[in-house]
C-alpha cells in the first residue's frame, strides 16, 4: 500500500471511529434508559436492554481503539490534506459512477416499485441504466442511434422475461 | 457409521428420478454461469433461489440451492481464469495462477485442473460433512445457554479475525454491529419492541435475506460500477480434460488443500475465500517449486480450487449440527432451511438424522453435476463473460429487488436490500469485512436470548460461564483469537519457536 493510500485510510478510519463513538454510545444510554419491566414480575437480569448495552460497551471500545490508532497515525489531518491531481480526477470519475448508478437504482427501487406497472417501471429503469452508462458525451446523439435501440430493445425484453418467468414460472409476487 | 451408509444410499436413491436429476443440472449450470459473473455472487445466487424454489417441496428446493452453492463457487474460477477477475471472492487466490496460465494460451487446461480439483475438494469436504456433522452435532447436544452465548462471541471474534487479517479490529466492529441490528425489533424473551422507533415494520426485525441481496448484491454492482472498462475474454480454449498425471502429481496437495478447506469452512462465518488462500498458503509452503507460485503453477491452481469447494462442504458442517452457518451463502441456506420447515442444529441427529445425509447426497449429485458441466460446454459458456458490465448490472439489480421482495411481499423489504447495499459498499470502500456483520445478523438472537436465559439461570452468577468445561475451552480460543495478532504474542510465540528448534538442535 502507498503512503498516500494508507494515509488516506487512516484519514477515513479517524471519521468512521467519531461516528462509531457517537452511534454506540447513542446504543448505551438507548438500552440503559429501556424499560427493565419490573412491573411485570420480571427478572432484571433479562431485562432487555442487557444484551444490547453490552453489545454498545463492546462497540464503543472497539471504536476508541480505532480513533486511537488513528490519532497516532495523523488521521485528523484529512482534512489538510490535498490529493494528487491525476488520482483526484480518477476518483471523481468513479464517485460519478456510483452516484448516478445510486440514483437511478433508488428512482427504480423507491419511485416505480409499487407505483407503476412493474415491467413498465423495469423497462424504463433497464432503458435509462444502459443508455447513462453507454452513451459518450462527447458525441452527437444522432451518432449513438444504435446505443439507443439496443438499450430500448434490450429493455423491452429484459422487463416482459422477467415478469413472465418470475409471475408464471416461478409463481412469484411481484412489487 | 453403517447406518448413516444406509441413509446416504436410500438418499440418493430417492433422488434417482429424471425431474430431480434435470433440476440438478440446470441448477448447477445456472450456479456455474451466476459464479462466473462477476457482480453475481454465490451468496446472492443462492438468496435469489430461496425465492424461486419458495413454492418448491423441500427436499427439492435445498438440493436445488446446494447445487447453486456449489456450482457458483465453482463457476467463479472460469472469470478468475479468463479475465483475472474472481467471479466470486472465493476465486481470488485461482486468479493467481489460473490467469497466468491462460496468457500462456494454456486457459483450456487451467479449466479442466480447477475442474477436477474443485471435483476433488468437493469430495473430500462430503466425506467430512458426513463423518463429522453426526460428531459434532452430538457433542453440541452437551451445550446449554452458557455454551452457546460462548459459541456466539467465538463466531463473531474468529470470523472478524480471519476476514479482516490486516485489521481484526474491523473485522470485529463489523461482527458487533451485525449483532446489534440482529436486535432491532421484538425480542424473544419478553416480546418487547427494541430500537424500531415506532416503525411497524422494523418491530418485526430485519430479515436476513434482504440484507444478504443488499451487502453482496447491491453492494457488489456499486463496486463494479466504480470502475470504467473491464477487459472482455479473447483467450482461446483448446483442450479441458485434463490430464491423470497432472492430478496424480499433486495428490497430496489436493488431500491437504480438502482437508484444510473443509476445517477453514466449518469456522463459522469465515468461508471458502479464506479456506482458498489458506489452502494456497500451505501449497506454496509445501511446494518443492514455490517461485513458480502467482507465475501459472499447476500446484497453486489445483491448491485454491480444491480449497474453496472443499469448504463449502465444511461450511454446512455447522449450518446441521449447530445452527451456525460457516460461509455467507451457508446463512442464506441456513435461512432456507427454516423457511421449508427444517430445524438444523444439535438436536437435527435425534429429529431428523436421515436428513443429515440427505444433504450429504445431495452434495454428491451437485458434485457430479459440476464435474460433467465443467468439462463440457466450456466454449459456449464462457461467451456469458462477453456481455458488457453495463448491459448486466441493471438486470442483477431487478433481480436483487425480486430476491428481497418475494418472500413476505413487503416493499419495506426492498428498503433493506438498499440499505444494506449502501452500508456494505461503504464498509468494504473502508476495508471492513461484511461476512462478520450478517454473521452477527445471525448470532444475534443467539447471544441475547443465551446470555439472559443464562443468567436467570444462574441467578445472575457469572461464575458458571467462565467455569464450565466447555465455556473454559471456548473462551480460551477467543482470549487465543483475540491476542494472536498482536505484536506481543507474535514476538513471544517466535521465542519459544526458537527456544524448542535450538533445544532439540542442541539434542541432536
Amino acid at each position: 500500500m502507498t503512503d498516500m493510500a494508507y494515509s488516506k485510510m487512516t484519514g477515513k478510519d479517524f471519521i468512521a471511529s467519531i461516528i462509531l463513538i457517537v452511534f454506540s454510545i447513542t446504543i448505551i444510554v438507548m438500552s440503559y434508559t429501556m424499560p427493565r419491566l419490573e412491573r411485570r414480575g420480571i427478572d432484571p437480569l433479562s431485562a432487555p436492554g442487557v444484551v444490547p448495552g453490552m453489545i454498545g460497551v463492546v462497540l464503543l471500545c472497539l471504536a476508541l481503539i480505532l480513533f486511537v490508532r488513528s490519532i497516532r497515525k495523523g488521521g485528523y489531518r484529512i482534512f489538510q490534506k490535498k490529493t494528487h491531481s491525476t488520482e483526484e480526477h480518477r476518483h471523481q470519475g468513479a464517485l460519478t459512477r456510483v452516484s448516478l448508478t445510486l440514483l437511478v437504482s433508488l428512482i427504480y427501487a423507491i419511485g416505480f416499485l409499487g407505483h407503476l406497472n412493474y415491467s413498465i417501471g423495469t423497462g424504463i429503469f433497464i432503458f435509462s441504466f444502459i443508455c447513462l452508462f453507454e452513451i459518450r458525451p462527447g458525441q452527437p446523439l444522432k451518432d449513438q442511434k444504435r446505443t439507443f435501440v439496443f438499450a430500448l430493445i434490450q429493455a423491452i425484453i429484459a422487463s416482459l422475461l422477467i415478469t413472465l418467468v418470475f409471475q408464471q414460472l416461478f409463481l412469484i409476487d411481484l412489487p | 457409521m453403517f447406518e448413516g451408509l444406509n441413509y446416504f444410499w436410500e438418499s440418493l436413491l430417492g433422488f434417482m428420478n429424471v425431474r430431480t436429476i434435470f433440476d440438478v443440472f440446470w441448477s448447477t449450470q445456472l450456479g456455474i454461469i451466476v459464479g462466473m459473473l462477476p457482480g453475481l455472487t454465490a451468496t446472492m445466487g443462492v438468496a435469489l433461489m430461496t425465492t424461486l424454489t419458495f413454492h418448491m417441496a423441500p427436499d427439492n428446493a435445498i438440493l436445488i440451492l446446494i447445487c447453486m452453492y456449489i456450482g457458483a463457487i465453482y463457476g467463479g474460477g472460469r472469470s478468475a481464469i479468463l479475465l483475472n477477475i474472481p467471479g466470486t471472492p472465493a476465486n481470488a487466490a485461482t486468479a493467481m495462477d489460473g490467469y497466468p496460465l491462460a496468457m500462456k494460451g494454456e486457459a483450456g487446461r487451467a479449466i479442466g485442473i480447477s475442474t477436477t480439483g474443485s471435483f476433488l475438494g468437493s469430495i473430500i469436504g462430503m466425506i467430512m460433512l458426513a463423518f463429522f456433522t453426526p460428531l459434532l452435532g452430538n457433542f453440541a447436544l452437551n451445550f446449554q445457554s452458557f455454551e452457546f452465548f460462548w459459541l456466539a462471541v467465538f463466531g463473531i471474534v474468529i470470523s472478524g479475525n480471519l476476514t479482516a487479517p490486516k485489521d481484526p479490529v474491523k473485522g470485529w466492529i463489523s461482527g458487533f454491529l451485525g449483532l446489534f441490528i440482529a436486535l432491532i425489533g421484538m425480542e424473544g424473551i419478553h416480546g418487547f419492541v427494541r430500537f424500531s422507533f415506532g416503525n411497524t415494520n422494523l418491530s418485526g426485525g430485519i430479515n436476513l435475506i434482504p440484507a444478504m441481496v443488499g451487502a453482496f448484491g447491491f453492494a457488489e454492482i456499486l463496486s463494479m460500477m466504480k470502475f470504467q472498462h473491464v477487459n472482455v475474454v479473447k483467450s482461446k480454449i483448446e483442450r479441458v480434460i485434463p490430464r491423470l498425471r497432472d492430478i496424480f502429481k499433486f495428490r497430496k496437495t489436493i488431500i491437504r488443500s480438502g482437508l484444510i478447506g473443509t476445517l477453514i469452512g466449518a469456522i463459522p462465518g469465515v468461508g471458502e475465500d479464506i479456506a482458498a488462500w489458506v489452502s494456497y498458503d500451505f501449497a506454496k509452503r509445501g511446494s518443492k517449486k514455490p517461485d513458480e507460485f502467482g507465475k501459472g503453477s499447476v500446484e497453486g491452481l489445483i491448491a485454491s480450487e480444491t480449497g474453496n469447494n472443499a469448504a463449502v462442504a465444511g461450511a454446512v458442517i455447522p449450518v446441521l449440527s449447530l445452527g451456525i452457518p460457516g460461509s455467507a451463502p451457508a446463512a442464506v441456506l441456513l435461512a432456507a432451511m427454516f423457511i421449508h420447515g427444517v430445524r438444523p442444529g444439535p438436536l437435527i441427529m435425534i429429529e431428523s438424522p436421515d436428513f443429515v445425509y440427505k444433504v450429504v447426497a445431495m452434495v454428491f449429485l451437485a458434485t457430479c453435476a459440476m464435474f460433467v458441466l465443467g468439462l463440457s460446454m466450456v466454449k459456449y459458456v464462457v461467451k456469458i463473460l462477453q456481455v458488457p458490465r453495463t448491459k448486466l448490472m441493471p438486470i442483477i439489480f431487478t433481480l436483487c429487488v425480486i430476491g428481497s421482495f418475494a418472500i413476505q411481499s413487503r416493499i419495506f423489504d426492498v428498503r433493506v436490500m438498499i440499505f444494506f447495499g449502501i452500508l456494505g459498499f461503504v464498509m468494504l470502500e473502508m476495508e471492513y469485512p461484511v461476512a462478520p456483520m450478517i454473521l452477527g445478523l445471525i448470532l444475534g438472537n443467539m447471544l441475547d436470548t443465551n446470555f439472559r436465559r443464562a443468567l436467570v439461570i444462574s441467578e445472575g452468577e457469572i461464575l458458571p460461564f467462565i467455569s464450565r468445561p466447555i465455556c473454559i475451552v471456548l473462551i480460551s480460543f477467543i482470549v487465543l483469537t483475540l491476542v494472536s495478532k498482536t505484536q506481543w504474542f507474535t514476538t513471544v510465540t517466535a521465542r519459544v519457536t526458537e527456544k524448542i528448534t535450538s533445544y532439540f538442535k542442541e539434542d541432536s
